[in-house]
């Protein structure tokens, strides 16, 4: 009975996952609209948002996948979010979130990380990360690396990542 | 009359055997201390944690193999970006905090819950990666289940939209099996390695 619960609750949980992502994508396409011409030119999330802490997990041989993590801090009044990634050595960049639900270590595909105004996302392990798929040359411990951020206004910045081993729970940050 | 008495004696001492047998299983493990933010618990055949038979390659590996040894045991996977190198990076941690006679009886055992994904010399390279002292082993998807249901653990394989393919969903705890294999210290996900590190010397 037990096992049956365990094991209907990560399909009801995927199906809602599915059900918000539907949602999600419905409202961008609503919102990503021409934004309004506009005489002056506004800053941009890039612009706003500060990145601190980049930094990608080394792999170890033969592993294709890693993470990315980092600390986005946006001081202006306007809510952002974090939309894609992208990185050349990856075969595809996304963003997901773990999470322990229970005892169970979950982990599922988002659309995009919230920045609010005013406030911070964390990107970290046991938390919102950056995916970096189909590492075909792996990443080494000591070297840094460039992604490209893309926030829900279009605007882009590139960050120089360093890659560690990431050997503790990063909890004070 | 004689007869109904024991009719209903025997009617009550069947009942009361079948309420043991039902309840007795459920009470769980017998909980030995909870002092430093893990938990000890006896090892009880066919209930709780016990001997198991993977594979490090073709060759077979079970627990037993290792008795008077101080086994450390992580399930997880090689795809996992996140928890599992990060609790193998904190065993590690604990380890390479070890003198190298201490080091000696010690077995650390990366399991892989994704066997269809790490097998062979690739499960090896990614253990030994985080500390030479690991072994990798698996088995088939069902065998494993039932080692990490033997220790409370579970995992579920789950279809997804990611270009990785499915994720496996599992309990991320790590298990110090006792040299004698009477023991186990069950330590949370979120250990540190200074936690790690005390379960060892412990047990040691």
């Amino acid at each position: 009975m037990n096992l049956f619960l365990r094991a209907a609750m990560p399909a009801i949980l995927l199906i809602m996952t599915i059900g918000i992502y539907g949602c999600d994508n419905t409202t961008e396409t609503v919102n990503s609209g021409k934004p309004p011409a506009t005489a002056i030119v506004s800053p941009t999330a890039a612009e706003l948002i500060t990145v601190s802490q980049p930094r990608i997990r080394a792999t170890a041989p033969g592993q294709t996948v890693s993470g990315a993590f980092m600390t986005l801090v946006n001081d202006s009044a306007t809510d952002y979010a974090l939309t894609s990634v992208s990185f050349s050595g990856a075969s595809a960049v996304e963003i997901h979130e773990t999470s322990m639900e229970g005892d169970m270590m979950r982990m599922r595909q988002v659309s995009h990380i919230d920045i609010p105004a005013n406030g911070s996302a964390e990107l970290k392990p046991g938390s919102y990360h950056i995916m970096l798929i189909g590492l075909e040359n792996g990443l080494k411990t000591g070297t840094t690396e460039a992604l490209t951020l893309t926030f829900s206004d279009d605007s882009q910045k590139m960050v120089e990542a360093m890659v560690d081993t990431l050997s503790e729970h990063h909890k004070h940050e | 009359m004689n007869k109904t008495i024991i009719l209903v004696a025997l009617l009550a001492f069947t009942l009361g055997i079948g309420l043991a047998w039902y309840y007795l299983p459920q009470t769980g493990p017998d909980l030995e201390t909870n002092t430093d933010g893990y938990t000890k618990v006896k090892m009880t055949e066919g209930q709780f944690g016990g001997d198991f038979i993977l594979y490090q390659g073709d060759k077979p590996v079970s627990l037993s193999d290792f008795r008077g040894q101080l086994v450390v045991i992580y399930f997880g996977f090689a795809s996992c970006p996140d928890v599992c190198p990060t609790t193998l990076a904190i065993i590690a941690s604990a380890l390479k905090q070890l003198t190298l006679k201490e080091l000696e009886s010690v077995q650390p055992i990366f399991i892989s819950i994704d066997p269809e994904r790490d097998r062979g010399e690739n499960l090896e390279a990614y253990a030994t990666y985080f500390h030479p002292g690991f072994i990798g082993i698996t088995g088939t998807p069902d065998e494993v289940q039932k080692v990490i249901n033997q220790y409370g653990g579970f995992f579920i394989k789950v279809e997804s939209d990611s270009a990785m393919g499915y994720q496996v969903e599992h309990t991320s705890k790590t298990y110090i099996i006792s040299k004698d294999g009477q023991y186990v210290s069950i330590l949370p996900h979120d250990m540190t390695s200074d936690l790690a590190l005390t379960a060892i010397r412990s047990g040691l």
